[in-house]
């Protein structure tokens, strides 16, 4: 009986403070609309902002963005796409290395960091028709939900591809520069080459610098602010203000008793004599 | 077969290599950018460089570098990574925009033109492009077409407009536009008046405002005043060392006039007369009158204010001559931004007395110091802290043995404190303390040590006329008696200025 109202108490507890979300990433590039979806609410991402696990990363037309998360894992999201972050931990100390995302739509690029090619690691993609799992790779993969097709492209180690019909099985391995398509309910393709033209071609969208010009020195420049005006462009400086006169004369200055009454009525700063 | 056996074989180990460099490579420049944008450059800086590393074809990482560089202050870097950037993708419009910036922001303003250029061309870089294209024309005065591109600038991106409507005022004000440039700063300083920009205009159009006003300067005062004792030996009457102990109202008149003989940007010459006339309403033996020629040269050279005045004054004491006096008086001042200003000065001074009476006084004085203002929001509002040495050096006149007697070396430290108050009244109370030494033998070990106060409040009345009033106060201690002395003034002025 105790034991089931300490229970309810710890559950009680758990209720009133809800325990803060984890970043498990930031936001180190965009450009274009690109939204993050957190709680059923959905922000324009900004350079910088956390994500968290659970978050939704929408990109509209033209819209791009690149994630690096907590294992140095890079994850770049093309226009069009919407992918769930929906599970990611890092925890060297035991050892604990995971990442499962969800492809809805559109197309992604991930380069997966070392970590990943320890025993345990696990990094997975989901879209509607396949799952691709990797270790210590990159690779790219995409997901048409009109035609139901998904697309994985291998640039670097292997990805194992599984369609959902067999997740057990052992599915097919791409390797750099092969790719494979699962179509809804079939097998995934057998791997094929592509060369290098396709391969930069595919990159060349996942690289790119980013809108709103964060980084550029035209846009950051202080004078843009107006916090900063280069010395060639300063105001000459105004003559000072001094006036011949030795202020209100006072006959005693001329036996060396006291100074000019009232020395500063002349209202200047600066000196008189 | 044999060949294209190689062949496979060679692009199966060159392929991945690549691909791995790559990757590698913009991992690398992934986390750099996670750095650049937490503001980390030092450490965003040591990524991108593994990334070049990595991948030297990586034209992004090396863009990234050469902007980390740029924010580091290392603009060499930057262009050199910039350069190679556009020579491996010449179509990257933001390197050339950020090539344009670091080659204006090192001064090689032609070579920033044809980057700047191609940016302008990029509808997302355009105005951008056009601001720092203009302040390149600007540098190497082709001001016409730079105005152009500030017109541009501020009608492309409302971001803009406060250093594109800054810059088209100074391109204004070097072509000689002045009602433009005036038009332009205003707006500068009325969207944006705290800014450093905004601070610039404002000096602008404080700086055309000094050149545009009238070569013929004058002022007149007058005032009247209560002096609780009347300190000068009256004319005709010797009463050494001059203090009357009796109390006169009294009237003064000051005319003041001032001839820009030459006036350039940085410096001016003028001819200045003054003429003062006191009247005391019951001792009209102290009436004084003095006329008194001045030549001045002021100017500004780089972080200096300097000026050079020379003055002769010659005094009539109740209608007699009285004394001859010349100054001569370089200083130089420093204006520390927006937080004070610091003068330091060198006066040297002949008397010569014309009444017998006092001719033991004829000598030099030397006085040198320096004053230190602190402004506490605006110059109007102050602190001051100053410090005088002076000596006065008595030439040997007659009878031989006073001739020292009046020999001293003063030192003098002061304080002030000036406010503005509401209704534009200016106010200033001040502190100083004198120390006077004389000579041993001459003056029998005279010390004076010498209080004074001064408060004084000041009210424009309109565009000319300004209302003054005053109070001294001069309270001297000395160890010999003949000069131990409180004096009072309050004085209430009316100035005139046109």
């Amino acid at each position: 009986m105790a034991r089931a109202r300490y229970g309810l108490l710890v559950a009680l507890l758990l209720l009133a403070f809800p325990v803060a979300a984890q970043e498990v990433g930031t936001v180190a590039e965009l450009d274009g609309t690109v939204d993050i979806g957190r709680s059923g609410e959905w922000t324009a991402a900004a350079i910088g902002a956390p994500i968290e696990q659970g978050d939704q990363l929408r990109t509209g037309k033209r819209g791009r963005l690149k994630v690096v998360f907590q294992d140095d894992s890079v994850l770049s999201v093309s226009e069009q796409s919407l992918v769930i972050v929906n599970e990611q931990v890092f925890d060297p100390a035991t050892s604990k290395t995971r990442s499962y995302f969800d492809l809805v739509r559109g197309k992604l690029n991930s380069i997966v960091s070392d970590y990943y090619g320890q025993p345990g690691a696990s990094y997975e993609v989901k879209t509607a028709t396949a799952v691709a799992g990797v270790r210590g790779t990159e690779f790219s993969i995409s997901y048409d939900p009109d035609d139901a097709v998904t697309e994985v492209l291998g640039f670097s180690g292997q990805v194992q591809v599984h369609s959902l019909l067999d997740t057990s099985g052992p599915g097919v391995i791409i390797t750099a520069n092969e790719s494979t398509t699962v179509a809804k309910g079939q097998l995934p393709t057998t791997p094929r080459r592509f060369n290098e033209k396709f391969f930069r071609q595919q990159l060349e969208g996942f690289s790119f610098i980013g809108g709103g010009r964060f980084e550029s020195a035209a846009a950051t420049h202080p004078l843009v602010a107006g916090a900063k005006v280069p010395r060639p462009d300063c105001a000459p400086a105004a003559l000072p203000n001094v006036v011949a006169s030795g202020g209100v004369h006072d006959a005693s200055t001329l036996v060396g008793q006291s100074p000019p009454v009232v020395k500063a009525v002349t209202g200047q700063l600066g000196i008189s004599f | 077969m044999r060949r294209l056996l190689v062949a496979v074989v060679l692009s199966a180990l060159v392929l991945p290599v690549v691909a791995e460099a790559s990757q590698e490579s913009r991992q690398l420049q992934a986390l750099g950018l996670v750095e650049f944008h937490a503001g980390r450059y030092s450490k965003a800086l040591e990524l991108f460089d593994k990334a070049v590393a990595a991948d030297a074809s990586d034209v992004y990482s090396r863009y990234y570098r050469g902007v980390t560089r740029s924010r580091l202050g290392d603009l060499k870097g930057a262009i050199s990574d910039l350069r190679a950037v556009l020579a491996a993708q010449p179509d990257l419009d933001a390197a050339a925009l950020d090539l344009g910036v670091a080659l204006v922001q090192t001064g090689k303003y032609r070579d920033a033109i044809p980057p700047l250029i191609q940016a302008q061309r990029n509808r997302e870089f355009d105005a951008q492009a056009s601001l720092f294209l203009g302040i390149a024309q600007l540098r190497l005065n082709d001001i016409e077409v730079a105005r152009a591109n500030f017109a541009r600038a501020a009608a492309r991106d409302p971001a803009l407009k406060i250093p594109a409507t800054y810059y088209e005022a100074v391109a204004n004000y070097r072509q000689g536009y002045t009602d433009s440039a005036i038009e332009h700063f205003t707006a500068v300083v009325n969207s944006s008046p705290n800014s450093e920009m905004g601070r610039q205009a404002s000096a602008f159009l404080t700086k055309i405002q000094q050149l545009e006003r009238p070569v013929y300067e004058g002022y007149g005062r007058v005032g009247f005043q209560y002096d609780t004792n009347v300190v000068l030996a009256p004319g005709g009457n010797v009463i050494v060392p001059g203090i009357s102990h009796q109390s006169s109202g009294g009237a003064t008149i000051d005319l003041n006039g001032t001839y820009a003989v030459w006036r350039g940007e940085d410096a001016e010459l003028l001819l200045g007369y003054e003429f003062f006339q006191s009247i005391y309403f019951d001792l009209g033996d102290f009436d004084l009158t003095d006329n008194g020629p001045n030549v001045q040269l002021v100017g500004t050279v780089g972080l200096f204010d300097y000026g050079i005045s020379g003055r002769y004054d010659y005094y009539l004491l109740a209608g007699n001559n009285f004394l001859q006096e010349v100054n001569a008086f370089p200083w130089i001042g420093i204006p520390e931004s927006n937080w004070g200003r610091s003068e330091a000065f060198f006066r040297m001074r002949r008397r010569d007395f014309l009444d017998p009476s006092y001719e033991v006084r004829d000598g030099f004085n030397y006085a040198t110091g320096v004053q230190q203002y602190y402004y506490l929001k605006t110059p109007n509002d102050f602190v001051s802290v100053g410090y005088r040495f002076d000596s006065e050096q008595p030439l040997a006149a007659q009878p031989q043995e006073n001739a020292n007697q009046y020999a001293y070396n003063g030192h003098e430290i002061s304080v002030g404190f000036g406010w503005l108050f509401p209704y534009d009244i200016s106010s200033f109370a001040g502190f100083s303390y004198h120390r006077e030494r004389y000579s041993v033998v001459a003056s029998d070990g005279r010390r004076d040590e010498d209080y004074q106060a001064t408060v004084l409040v000041s009210r424009p009345i309109n565009e000319y006329l300004t209302l003054t009033g005053a109070f001294f106060g001069d309270f001297n201690h000395s160890n010999n008696p003949l000069y131990n002395y409180t004096r009072e003034i309050g004085s209430i002025a009316l100035e005139v200025r046109f």
